[in-house]
């Protein structure tokens, strides 16, 4: 992570003087992770891919505004955050999402299947608080502090919305994964 | 310390201290209801882990793709040395401009008003005398046409100097602002 942010923090650097390849450097870097996180919190790949686009094309526009050129990272994932919420908001009702999200198939992408829709199911059970709480700390690892500064509110919420999301993950997956346990 | 203090999910998601781990890994040797807590939280995390991690359908547009790329204009912008230029030679093009419009009129000495004098002065003044009273007023008239003509070319030559002043201090300006930010 420090030598990513080490490197991050070069590129922001150069791609502020103008040097095209660095900001392609720093797209290369984390368009995966970035739709990856869309994808799973909007449970939509057209969405994920969309939001990604833009929260790219948004970060190059205000790359003069990021205080500390280290935190590329957690500042990317704030402005995916702004921008998948009001994606989804213009777009989409609420619970269209979950429904979504609960029965949402993709195509036979995943093995084994069983655990992959469960877990998808489960997520979409989740609030959208809980949700992007638990995808920033389980999926994309980031710590409390990090994610309180993508989310723009305090550390202790962010807690509180993993620790409720997590439980709550563990009594809905509990069947499949002790069925998965028993199999193994 | 008892087993509700134990933070497990802090634990299994390591947001703990180093001394609160120690501590914990030693109470696990002995509390198996701690251990299964703990199994049952590593179990939901390594379920929801099973969703792989999705490679984007297409590639996020670059700075160096067509949406990336900045206007005719907003390249000449943010250029200073091709500003400028542009701007010296659209004074330089003014003063010019300015110099032709305002160009010294040539006198008429048409011979009609010198004819006109003659006829009226013919009774009392002889030939000679008109003759060297028109050339006294032609070369009144030239003496003072070229007088306003210098004061004017004067006027022009000390603008073009002020041009040339601010041009070169333009470029100087763009050349070390250019080799302190190693742009363009």
């Amino acid at each position: 992570m420090i030598f990513r942010e080490v490197e991050d923090r070069d590129l922001v650097l150069r791609a502020r003087k103008g040097q095209v390849d660095a900001y392609n450097a720093l797209v290369s870097r984390w368009e995966t992770r970035i739709y990856n996180y869309l994808y799973r919190f909007t449970a939509n790949p057209e969405d994920a891919m969309d939001v990604s686009q833009d929260t790219f094309l948004k970060a190059y526009q205000n790359l003069a505004r990021l205080d500390d050129a280290g935190r590329f990272g957690p500042w990317l994932y704030r402005i995916a955050h702004n921008e998948a919420i009001s994606h989804l908001r213009r777009r989409k009702p609420e619970a269209e999402l979950v429904d979504r999200a609960v029965g949402g198939s993709h195509g036979g992408r995943m093995a084994p299947v069983e655990v992959t829709i469960a877990v998808e199911s489960a997520l979409g059970r989740l609030s959208e608080e809980q949700r992007e709480a638990v995808i920033l700390k389980v999926y994309e690892g980031f710590k409390f502090d990090e994610i309180a500064e993508i989310l723009e509110c305090p550390a202790s919420t962010i807690k509180s919305r993993v620790y409720t999301g997590l439980e709550l993950l563990k009594e809905i997956l509990a069947p499949v994964v002790r069925g998965a346990e028993g199999r193994t | 310390m008892t087993c509700q203090e134990f933070d497990w999910k802090g634990f299994a998601l390591d947001e703990i201290t180093a001394p609160d781990r120690r501590r914990m890994e030693e109470h696990l040797l002995t509390c198996a209801a701690c251990g299964e807590e703990l199994e049952s939280i590593r179990l939901t995390m390594t379920a929801m882990k099973r969703l792989p991690a999705m490679t984007p359908p297409r590639r996020i547009s670059f700075v160096s793709d067509p949406v990336f790329e900045p206007s005719w204009w907003q390249r000449f912008l943010s250029s200073g040395p091709r500003l400028g230029f542009a701007s010296a030679a659209m004074l330089s093009m003014a003063i010019v401009a300015h110099g032709v419009a305002t160009r010294p009129q040539v006198v008429n000495v048409a011979p009609a008003p010198v004819q006109q004098v003659a006829q009226q002065a013919a009774p009392q003044i002889s030939a000679d005398e008109i003759r060297a009273q028109v050339l006294a007023e032609v070369s009144a008239k030239l003496t003072e046409q070229e007088k306003r003509a210098e004061e004017r070319r004067q006027a022009d030559m000390s603008d073009v100097k002020n041009a040339f002043d601010l041009m070169h201090k333009r470029i100087n300006t763009n050349v070390l602002s250019a080799a302190r930010y190693g742009g363009d």
